[in-house]
């Protein structure tokens, strides 16, 4: 083998590498880069579906949110939506996954029977739950009468349709957080355990707050960033249960987007909604990762 | 008073049976080693002592109460994990600090939050910390008190598990081979350590180990555990010079004891197709002759001090240093194996070969006798036709 044919064999080894990962490269470019550097490029236009070619109008559509009244309520909606759906979303699969943890019989079928809707196809279920949830024929009103109580408009009231989203949502993710919960508390060795009964740290608070809860933090923490980001990602379930209604009482920040890009063709606005949202999720999600990795290496 | 009474403790999991009825007392201030191979129920029966686990039926007295429904934390007792069992979370101070906090502040004082605004914790906390402190000290680890366990070396988070288990001065100390996780030195080192803090501290230790040097160096007395049974417990030199069975012989010492199976018929012993020197007495039938390695020694053809002299084939040699290890069999007896432990002066090896014949000398006192089922005969002996012959 001579020197000179070195080099070239490396350039054939490059050639061959980029060859190779030109295919996952390429989708990757038009699947996520194209898309945001294109929402981001029209957010500074007045692009709408409806009209041929656009215009840069600079900032003009982020000053609109500013003085934009659906935006300030759905930004509100989504906050107080948000403000139901995590601690539920967060506690009650954390509560079901340490009774679960301690038991023999059952614990399999308990699993499948929470993890069923994360199966499901949300819309689908969402149907089904909007006929539960029906103010007048719906099954929950019904066994609610026959408690003896008042019929809840579920749907129609605009304080509540907050809530019955939220719920909806809870008992969507309650399955799939319980699971990331149970594989936390799998990697907690038992012997800590024991080694706290021989220490005195038997009471369950005590348990749960010396050995639990600090080494599930990993756990939470995950389980906390992806609910966050799945509470403001609430769509889905808007569109098929309520429109936003009543009285936009329950249009939350996407849907709004949707409305003015979808509806309104308000192209360039719905852009620049998504990036508002694109940056505050990032924000919040970094800060609360920070905040974490602080909690581990200094508490 | 007993430290510890064990009465007909029993326990199963599922169908197996673990443990098999055990009883024996400690004494206050006894150090007791349990030791047997892996899965004798020396582990179990460290758990059933501590709480952890409970008995099918049985007694555990400590200071001469039935603790058998107490939990772990009425007990009173202490114990240093295999793996040590640190709180990954919290620094060697608040590993340390552990027991102390859970014993003297309420239980609103130890939650979060809660726990900054508690009077109580504000006063006693400062208490618990020059406490830690003295135990650190004494364990020589004050200055590792802010790290993790994830910063120390083995030997280090060993200490803070000695430390965890000493500030609460239990009237128990349980060990669960707290050594095994350490390297050799290191383990010869701690091994001494343990010994002076029962020295110092006074306190009842209960130590499992599988390795029968550690608790042969370092207990009062050892309780050898087979399938659930107690086979004998007995000072270590006891265990060693005066054992009761077989298997209390083959487990302790290092190598293992010899065994040579002998047939005995009308006083006459027989090795193989040797005649043994000497009438036997008291045994009859197939028997069992033990010797201790160091029991034998290399002679002269032509000697004649020992009792006993037998061809010897060796197959192996291992050079200690201090001594010589030989592996190999007895011509008489070419299916056991024979081990001997000698001086590393002995100079009839010096020249030979494997090929080079070799006469194995030993004396019938040396000897120690079993029938066939492994039951010491403490009656039994070789005697010189000579000697009886004079009576």
């Amino acid at each position: 083998m001579s020197a000179a044919a070195l080099p070239k064999q490396e350039w054939g080894r490059r050639r061959l590498a980029y060859l190779l990962s030109a295919p996952a490269s390429l989708l990757i470019l038009l699947i996520y880069v194209l898309p945001i550097v294109a929402v981001f490029v029209i957010s500074f236009t007045d692009y709408s579906l409806v009209y041929d070619g656009f215009n840069f109008v600079g900032l003009d559509n982020y000053k609109q949110m500013l003085t934009d009244e659906h935006f300030a309520e759905a930004f509100r909606n989504t906050l107080i939506y948000a403000a139901i759906f995590i601690p539920g979303a967060f506690f009650l699969p954390l509560v079901l996954a340490i009774a679960i943890q301690r038991r023999r019989r059952f614990r399999s079928i308990l699993e499948v029977l929470y993890f069923m809707p994360v199966t499901s196809t949300l819309t689908a279920m969402t149907l089904v739950w909007r006929a539960l949830l029906d103010g007048n024929q719906g099954a929950i009103n019904n066994m609610l009468v026959s408690l003896g109580l008042d019929k809840v408009n579920w749907l129609g009231d605009g304080d509540i349709v907050l809530i019955s989203i939220a719920m909806v949502s809870i008992w969507g993710i309650i399955g799939f957080n319980m699971v990331l919960f149970l594989a936390g508390l799998t990697a907690i060795p038992q012997n800590l355990y024991e080694a706290a009964s021989i220490d005195g740290a038997d009471h369950p608070l005590d348990r749960f707050f010396q050995v639990t809860w600090p080494l599930l933090a990993p756990t939470s923490l995950f389980v906390s960033v992806n609910t966050l980001v799945t509470a403001f990602k609430l769509f889905d379930t808007v569109a098929v249960l309520t429109h936003g209604g009543p009285d936009r009482a329950s249009e939350v920040y996407l849907y709004l987007a949707y409305l003015e890009g979808f509806e309104n063709f308000n192209m360039a606005y719905a852009c620049a909604l998504s990036l508002v949202f694109l940056a505050v999720l990032f924000l919040v999600a970094w800060l609360q990762t920070r905040m974490g990795d602080r909690r581990r290496t200094h508490a | 008073m007993a430290g510890l009474e064990l009465r007909d403790i029993r326990k199963s999991f599922g169908n197996t049976q673990v443990l098999k009825g055990l009883s024996f007392q400690i004494a206050d201030g006894e150090f007791l080693s349990l030791v047997g191979e892996s899965g004798c129920g020396k582990s179990t029966l460290l758990r059933i002592i501590s709480g952890l686990e409970t008995p099918d039926s049985g007694e555990v007295l400590i200071g001469g109460e039935v603790m058998n429904a107490a939990s772990p934390k009425d007990r009173n007792i202490s114990m240093v994990f295999q793996d040590y069992a640190l709180y990954p979370h919290m620094s060697v101070a608040q590993n340390i600090s552990m027991p102390l906090i859970m014993a003297r502040l309420p239980l609103h004082a130890r939650l979060p939050l809660l726990n900054k605004i508690s009077p109580s914790a504000r006063a006693i906390r400062p208490e618990i910390a020059s406490e830690v402190e003295a135990v650190a000290k004494q364990l020589r680890i004050e200055h590792l008190l802010n790290r993790r366990p994830a910063e120390l070396s083995g030997g280090q988070r060993q200490r803070v598990a000695l430390g965890r288990a000493l500030v609460r001065h239990p009237k128990l100390f349980l060990m669960d081979e707290p050594l095994s996780n350490l390297d050799a030195k290191l383990r010869v080192e701690v091994r001494k350590e343990i010994t002076e803090l029962h020295q110092s501290t006074g306190l009842t230790f209960v130590y499992v180990t599988h390795d029968q040097t550690e608790a042969m160096t370092m207990s009062h007395r050892v309780a050898l555990l087979e399938k659930g049974h107690l086979l004998q417990l007995a000072t270590p030199s006891a265990l060693y010079a005066d054992p009761h069975s077989v298997a209390v012989a083959r487990f302790i010492g290092s190598p293992e004891i010899n065994i040579l199976p002998v047939d005995v018929s009308s006083g006459i012993a027989r090795l193989g197709e040797t005649t043994v020197p000497g009438r036997a007495v008291n045994m009859d039938g197939s028997t069992l002759f033990a010797l201790r390695p160091e029991a034998a020694r290399l002679v002269d053809r032509h000697d004649t001090s020992t009792d006993f002299k037998l061809g010897f084939t060796r197959h192996l040699t291992e050079d200690l240093g201090h001594e010589v290890l030989l592996h190999g069999t007895l011509d008489a007896l070419p299916e056991a194996r024979f081990r001997m432990r000698l001086p590393k002066t002995s100079d009839l090896l010096s020249g030979t070969s494997l090929d080079t014949a070799l006469h194995v000398g030993f004396d019938a006192r040396s000897l120690l006798f079993f029938n066939a089922d492994g039951e010491r005969l403490r009656d039994a002996a070789i005697v010189a036709e000579v000697r009886e012959a004079a009576q």
